[in-house]
């Protein structure tokens, strides 16, 4: 109730911030809009540019004439790290290439395995060449898995 | 009278509110759906979601922008873009670009296009285990996306979403603002590393002053001195907007030249390492989803695109809201959410079963 009463009493003032807003509202914008506006805000921006660089700089010659590790130790720190870190990203990619190809690889093998038992099941004579032939297949995958482990 | 001398009365317990309010802003807790880390590169993360309930065998993966934080696909539990794919069984990935610094000041577009993204698409296929995903861009990481398409012509990619992606700058506030030839980019980049992400945000929140500057903090005042205001949502939305990264300045120098000074993204004058960057060249199934309130990336902006598109399967989508509101404004659970999961949901089947 009371809070009722409070917006009705708050309304007329409320409208007239509103209407001022309201009316204010496209003005500004119009002059943000405009070509002078960019202007001053390029300007301001390299203004910011140049005082964050002179600070920095004086800054960073107070710390390196304390003999401790400035922003820029730290930078070109991140960026040797950072040559690392793609180094071993690319030994990351080539792995992650080669373990696909395993995998890829040992489908493939066990797919033949599967396939050569198969034709062997379905062949009703000479059971000990069958066995033979299925070992043999089975010890090439292996072989040829452990080569590509090497 | 006497209802004008109790609102008085109660001012200081509305100032004592108000205060509470912002001052406690920081704390909100966004992003909150748990997530895993799968790879990690220079400041890149890449996350996924953790769910019980995945259905769709194409993987989702999300990419905002580079001046904003990408905890907007997942603000606030009951409010998040990311609970919302879970629940309708998809597989989120999201790629963070981190907090750029001074060490970052030669990291360009071509960094995050052709470098970062592809490596996180080859860690979503890996971990997942799907051949191909869907690429959700939201803004500038809708650009970053498509350029990356428009040259990996064989990029295991099936569905581009674009959210409200800057296409055409002509005629644009960005243009007047950025365009002028006062804007030094080049004496910029030589000597700064990075734009300050308050400055970023500055500047875009002058493009709306009135509502950024006064309406926001008015508005929210007059909730609490009506007992409305709803802590939980406006907190969460407060914080995101004030977590500005800096702007790489040589991904900023890079932006504002070919998108806003020079109109080549629109154009197809846009160069990576040597690749023309050529939207025409994308032939993923297309969603392009637009707001009609945009005054970031301005709807007029972005239709162009459509006629730039050849691909066989190009969709429009069009919203009511704003640049961020579209996606993250209280409606969009009941609305841009649903459709854009109705165009996902056919596309994000396993070929084989077809």
């Amino acid at each position: 109730m009371a809070e009722a009463s409070g917006n009705n009493a708050d309304r007329p003032y409320r409208q007239y911030l509103d209407d001022v807003l309201a009316a204010a509202s496209p003005g500004l914008e119009e002059v943000v809009n405009s070509k002078a506006f960019g202007h001053m805000l390029s300007q301001t921006a390299g203004n910011l540019v140049a005082l964050h660089r002179l600070g920095n700089d004086a800054l960073d010659l107070v710390i390196r004439n304390a003999r401790l590790a400035g922003r820029s130790d730290v930078t070109s720190l991140h960026r040797q790290l950072s040559r690392n870190e793609d180094k071993l990203e690319m030994v990351l990619e080539s792995v992650e290439r080669l373990e696909d190809e395993l995998a890829e690889e040992r489908r493939r093998n066990a797919a033949l395995v599967e396939e050569a038992a198969e034709r062997d099941a379905a062949a009703p004579a000479r059971p000990a060449r069958r066995t033979s032939r299925s070992t043999g297949a089975a010890s090439r995958s292996t072989t040829g898995d452990a080569d590509q482990e090497k | 009278m006497a209802s004008m001398f109790r609102d008085m009365l109660r001012l200081p317990a509305t100032l004592l509110e108000y205060s509470n309010i912002q001052l406690t802003t920081p704390d909100a807790v966004v992003g909150a759906t748990p997530k895993d880390v799968v790879w990690t590169y220079r400041k890149t993360t890449l996350y996924r979601y953790r769910s019980n309930r995945r259905t769709h065998p194409v993987p989702i993966l999300l990419t905002f922008a580079l001046i904003n934080r990408p905890d907007i696909f997942d603000l606030r539990p009951g409010n998040s873009f990311v609970e919302f794919l879970l629940a309708e069984g998809f597989d989120v990935y999201l790629v963070d670009w981190g907090y750029a610094d001074e060490e970052d000041a030669d990291t360009g577009l071509e960094d995050y296009a052709l470098t970062y993204l592809p490596r996180a698409v080859r860690e979503v296929r890996r971990s997942s285990g799907a051949e191909e995903i869907t690429l959700i861009g939201w803004c500038i990481g809708a650009a970053l996306s498509g350029m990356y398409l428009s040259v990996t012509p064989d990029a295991p990619v099936r569905n581009w979403v674009p959210l409200t992606m800057p296409f055409d700058a002509s005629n644009s506030t960005y243009e007047a603002m950025l365009g002028n030839e006062e804007l030094d980019t080049d004496w910029l980049e030589q000597h700064a590393a990075y734009l300050p992400g308050a400055y970023v945000d500055t500047v875009n929140k002058l493009l709306k002053p009135v509502p950024n500057y006064i309406g926001t903090p008015l508005r929210l005042f007059r909730q609490v001195q009506d007992g409305t205001a709803d802590k939980a949502s406006y907190q969460p939305m407060a914080k995101w907007v004030a977590d500005n990264p800096n702007f790489a300045m040589r991904a900023f120098r890079q932006w504002v030249t070919w998108v806003y000074k020079e109109n080549r993204l629109a154009t197809g004058r846009i160069r990576l390492r040597g690749h023309r960057v050529d939207l025409s060249r994308i032939q993923q199934s297309i969603l392009v989803v637009t707001a009609s309130r945009d005054h970031i990336a301005p709807r007029d902006g972005t239709l162009p695109l459509l006629d730039v598109l050849t691909s066989p399967d190009v969709d429009h989508l069009d919203g009511v809201g704003g640049h961020i509101g579209l996606m993250a404004g209280s409606r969009a659970k009941g609305d841009i959410w649903p459709r854009i999961r109705d165009w996902l949901e056919p596309r994000s089947q396993d070929r084989r079963s077809d």
